[in-house]
């Protein structure tokens, strides 16, 4: 009989073989047992399909105060600051850029770090300073 | 984009413009399918409703991911099963026993009847292992296939079949000792 119940619970969520399918009907003809075991299993899953609980009736309206204080912090908090210290920084970085592309006409890493007027003596002369 | 998706993603397209009201209807819209899930996995309790609109919190800072590719309420469980079995290995492991119950009050329009029989439903599914619970959820509750319960749940197929075989007597036995069945 267990075989049988266990046939019976799978029958409800996938698709028994062909040999499996057609014991369970012969079962289901002739036992009161399994077709009472049907019936409460029909029960049971009536019951879950109908469990409809819900939240309290302020819960949309504290989702959105939630939300309305993330956007807040988004507008209010260190963002903002950060933000603008970073479009100042790259505001300075592009003068500076322009600066040297203007001065000595080209914006490669010797030029902008200086030293594509660095003649042999000022290295000599740099490095007996240290 | 399939047109049942189109009129939800619009939604969340307006509520990416800073639309609240847009997002508003979203939230009305789905709390209940959420509202299933984190009850049915942590009970009537005030974890649960705070899940539940972590459910909403999580969606509303990573909006701009949902594309419009699958339903709102999937996307919406998915999120809520997740924080709902987070929250169970939270209280694990805090070991404080219990989660904080709250006295039943919804659909205080309905009759007392059928208000006494979720509150049977909920309390026979908390006695099931969390494992268990999970796919009784989503295969039972939410109505979802075997086939998406195991995608949600990053499971095999057939692990979610044995899973759901089991829960089901278990759960027949408790709900019989209740007298609903």
């Amino acid at each position: 009989m267990d075989e049988l119940k266990e046939l019976l619970i799978r029958s409800f969520d996938e698709t028994l073989l062909p040999g499996e399918a057609e014991k369970l009907e012969k079962a289901l003809l002739h036992s009161e047992e399994l077709r009472r075991e049907k019936k409460e299993l029909e029960d049971m899953r009536r019951l879950l399909s109908e469990f409809s609980p819900s939240f309290d009736s302020d819960f949309s309206q504290s989702v959105l105060e939630k939300t309305a204080h993330i956007d807040e912090a988004t507008d209010t908090g260190l963002y903002p600051l950060f933000k603008r210290f970073a479009l100042g920084a790259v505001a300075a970085i592009v003068l500076l850029l322009v600066s040297v592309y203007f001065t000595d006409g080209t914006i490669s890493t010797d030029a902008v770090l200086g030293l594509t007027d660095l003649t042999s003596d000022n290295l000599l002369l740099a490095l007996s300073t240290f | 984009m399939k047109e049942a998706y189109r009129k939800d993603f619009e939604l969340v397209r307006k509520a990416l413009k800073g639309d609240k009201f847009a997002f508003g209807v979203l939230v009305r819209q789905y709390q209940d399918q959420v509202a299933k899930t984190v009850v049915g996995m942590l009970g009537q309790t005030q974890e649960a409703e705070d899940t539940g609109q972590e459910v909403f919190i999580r969606f509303y800072k990573s909006m701009d991911q949902y594309k419009g590719d699958s339903s709102l309420g999937t996307y919406l469980t998915r999120i809520a099963i997740n924080l709902s079995l987070n929250e169970i290995k939270k209280q694990k492991n805090k070991k404080t026993g219990s989660l904080h119950k709250i006295e039943y009050q919804l659909h205080t329009e309905e009759p007392a009847e059928k208000r006494d029989t979720q509150e049977v439903v909920e309390k026979a599914l908390q006695q099931l292992e969390p494992d268990f619970r999970s796919v009784i959820v989503l295969r039972m509750i939410e109505g979802y296939s075997t086939k998406e319960t195991a995608e949600m749940l990053k499971l095999p197929l057939g692990t979610v079949l044995s899973r759901l075989s089991r829960a089901q007597q278990k759960l027949k036995e408790i709900l019989k000792k209740d007298f609903l069945l």
